[in-house]
């Protein structure tokens, strides 16, 4: 017993110790490491190195550098207001310069280095070729090279920079993102040996045919090769390429040809525009069987024959975007596997024939690029995204287009412009189509009458079991919260109110009203007037919904 | 999806002062070291761990069995935002202990190769020196007068980067 007690007294004297010790430095210098990947600031790495010893060489081996020229200078002119734009960038190139000649001391191999800057004289340019050109011989993973050049200082900018030639030889790339830089000057004379490649991004580089064919066969397992803004080429083709999987290309100059092997393609983005208006390119991609994402925007593009090859062609088709002009015939897209289908068009609804079975969204929109956000729908929903005036035609259309495609059970609608003479649709007799939910968001500056107009328009198309409202109800002045406006607001409220109401049968219904601003908050009214004095007043977006309740009847 | 505690398998460890704890299987295989061990069936019923204190294992235990409890990502998009949240303010909750207790937690956790617990410790360290001076991190990370950088080393290394220290 005696002597179990003193060894207790012995570990907790150990302990004691031990809590008195620095205990971090046992670790393994991948945790510390570890440690200051949150510590991520320059000016929290620069206060590390000088804690001790282990911590100047932790902060010296740290594998992943990273120097933005505008971040740095903004955090350094937060705490120091004197200094001026030429001795902030000199202090940043003088921070490069002493981050990685410490790194390069050091007997490993960088994981990333990043650097995005800008160019003022030639010093700036030496420090940065010398800089590259040490983590080039140390090795790379990850390199993302990003040079502005400053528009004032001229001569700089009409001189391209050239990355070093010994980038070619750096074999342990696995993605590269040159930007705004040229590849070295004798990358054609000389052998890539990016055989690790993956991922390959050029933004605004000078490259021809030839480079690009050089670029693809030299790195065998590239998956994502996106080419943006980069000039000097009319054909863009890969061949017989297994791991590519990604491709975008941005371009705008007139591309003649687009022609793509690779059967294990996944994902195409093409933004194509030929300011001369010459005809659309040649594209070839009939061999990418697995194509699971398309989108295709540009102008002109691409003709009807074009788009029908294209839908038939893809079996796995996942998500299809499409830019098309309206070209006066009928666009029919069928295709069982689809999932999600995006148009971007001034096409009438009239003129869609849509046969999807396992189609979850379809998107109509007349501006470019609102789906980019990818939204997890779960009931077949249609959205539509409207910049234009809509008119009571285009409801009319609306409303036999869902009879017609009769699968959808959830409309989203986004109106941002004003709406024409939809009083006319009450001359209309058609029973409205019926639905699970409408959400509509109303990215308007109007009179509260324009939305009183547009949800009933809504809902001489739709019958649906819940409405949402979403907007920031800039015509609603909460701020005042003058009487005139309350009263305003309370009317438009009772008017979907009532609307809704019209469309049951009224003893057996409820109508709940829940508003929610954010995903936490969640707020249940049974009347209209609470819900008033609740919305707050601060022009964030709210939504509100109403939805239909059978009402229990009491025994 | 939820085991029984009655009918799973269950796993005996035993810190340095000689305290066992009895677990779940499923929650001993957040740790990927006793995973390797059970797959290469290499563990007895009793895994003693000589270098972890019970304190230390009881708070790794509970780490892991809130871990080993909570849905995986990807099993249901909306049960996944609410557990995340839960499994934050676990999260949060969790580190609230001193600074020998969490660098005592990292080395356990290092040891036994726990990875979320590894970061959780690692932020939760990099956080009480965020926005610190040299001189308050040495405090708080006990770095001993020996290991410091020789007076004109440390004077060089602030003079390069002056404008870090304000």
């Amino acid at each position: 017993m005696g002597n179990n007690l003193s060894e207790i007294g012995k570990t907790e004297e150990t302990v004691i110790i031990i809590d008195a010790m620095d205990r971090l430095s046992e670790l393994p210098e991948s945790i510390l490491h570890h440690i200051l990947s949150f510590l991520d600031s320059p000016k929290e790495r620069v206060r590390m190195s000088v804690l001790s010893k282990k911590w100047f060489a932790l902060t010296a081996s740290f594998p992943i550098l990273e120097f933005h020229m505008y971040d740095f200078i903004s955090a350094v002119r937060a705490s120091d207001t004197r200094l001026d734009n030429r001795h902030l960038s000199a202090i940043f190139y003088k921070y490069i310069d002493y981050t990685t000649s410490k790194f390069c001391e050091q007997d490993v191999s960088a994981h990333t280095f990043h650097l995005n800057t800008t160019i003022h004289n030639s010093t700036d340019l030496k420090v940065i070729d010398r800089c590259i050109g040490l983590i080039l011989m140390k090795g790379v993973k990850v390199l993302v090279i990003d040079i502005n050049a400053d528009f004032k200082s001229r001569p700089f900018y009409l001189l391209p920079y050239y990355l070093p030639d010994t980038l070619l030889s750096v074999s342990s790339l696995t993605s590269l993102t040159i930007s705004n830089c040229e590849l070295p000057s004798s990358f054609m004379a000389n052998a890539v040996k990016f055989k690790t490649l993956k991922v390959l991004v050029l933004l605004v580089v000078h490259i021809n045919e030839e480079v690009i064919k050089h670029l693809t066969t030299s790195c065998p397992l590239l998956e994502v090769c996106r080419v943006l803004h980069c000039h000097g080429f009319e054909r863009f083709c890969v061949y017989g390429h297994k791991n590519l999987q990604e491709v975008s290309i941005n371009y705008d100059r007139g591309l003649k040809v687009i022609d793509i092997q690779a059967p294990n393609l996944l994902e195409c983005d093409f933004f194509l525009v030929d300011g001369e208006m010459r005809e659309e390119p040649s594209m070839n991609l009939s061999s990418c069987k697995q194509l699971r994402r398309l989108d295709l925007c540009g102008y002109p593009f691409p003709s009807s024959k074009w788009s029908a090859v294209l839908l038939s062609n893809f079996p796995f088709l996942d998500k299809l975007v499409l830019n098309l002009p309206n070209l006066q015939n009928r666009l029919k897209f069928c295709s069982p596997s689809s999932r999600k289908f995006v148009l971007e068009t001034t096409y009438d609804l009239e003129e869609i024939d849509i046969n999807a079975l396992s189609l979850l969204l379809f998107g109509y929109s007349d501006i470019v690029d609102p789906y980019k956000r990818d939204s997890a729908e779960s009931k077949a929903c249609m959205e539509c995204y409207l910049n234009d005036d809509v008119d009571t035609l285009w409801f009319h259309e609306l409303r036999r287009f869902m009879a017609k495609t009769n699968s959808f059970k959830v409309l989203k609608l986004h109106i941002r412009k004003n709406l024409i003479n939809v009083e006319e649709l009450n001359v209309i007799h058609l029973p409205p189509y019926e639905l699970e939910h409408v959400e509509l968001e109303l990215d308007i500056d109007k009179e509260l009458s324009v939305y009183v107009a547009i949800v009933d328009a809504v809902l001489w198309c739709c019958r649906p079991q819940s409405l949402s409202i979403i907007s920031n109800f800039h015509s609603i002045d909460f701020e005042e919260r003058s009487h005139v406006v309350k009263i305003k607001s309370l009317i438009f409220f009772q008017f979907i109110y009532e609307k809704l109401l019209q469309q049951e049968d009224q003893d057996r219904t409820n109508i709940k009203i829940v508003l929610s601003s954010s995903i936490k908050a969640k707020m249940n009214f049974s009347n209209l007037t609470s819900l008033l004095e609740t919305l707050p007043h601060n022009g964030v977006t709210q939504s509100i919904t109403f939805r239909k309740e059978e009402v229990v009847q009491e025994i | 999806m939820s085991t029984s505690s009655s009918s799973s398998k269950k796993i005996v460890l035993k810190s340095a002062d000689n305290e066992t704890f009895e677990i779940d299987e499923i929650v001993a295989l957040e740790s990927q070291a006793i995973k390797n061990m059970i797959e290469d069936e290499c563990a007895d019923n009793v895994i003693p761990l000589g270098n972890i204190d019970s304190k230390t294992l009881s708070k790794i235990i509970e780490y892991c069995k809130k871990h080993a409890e909570s849905p995986k990502k990807d099993d249901n998009a909306d049960i996944d935002e609410k557990a995340v949240e839960d499994l934050k303010s676990f999260d949060a909750e969790f580190a609230k202990v001193d600074m020998p207790l969490i660098q005592d937690i990292l080395m356990a956790a290092n040891f036994l190769n726990i990875d979320n617990l590894i970061g959780l410790m690692c932020r939760t360290i990099a956080d009480r020196i965020k926005g610190k001076t040299p001189e308050e991190i040495r405090k708080i990370l006990n770095i001993n007068k020996n290991d410091l950088l020789s007076p004109e080393q440390e004077a060089k290394a602030r003079e390069e980067n002056s404008w870090a220290f304000d």
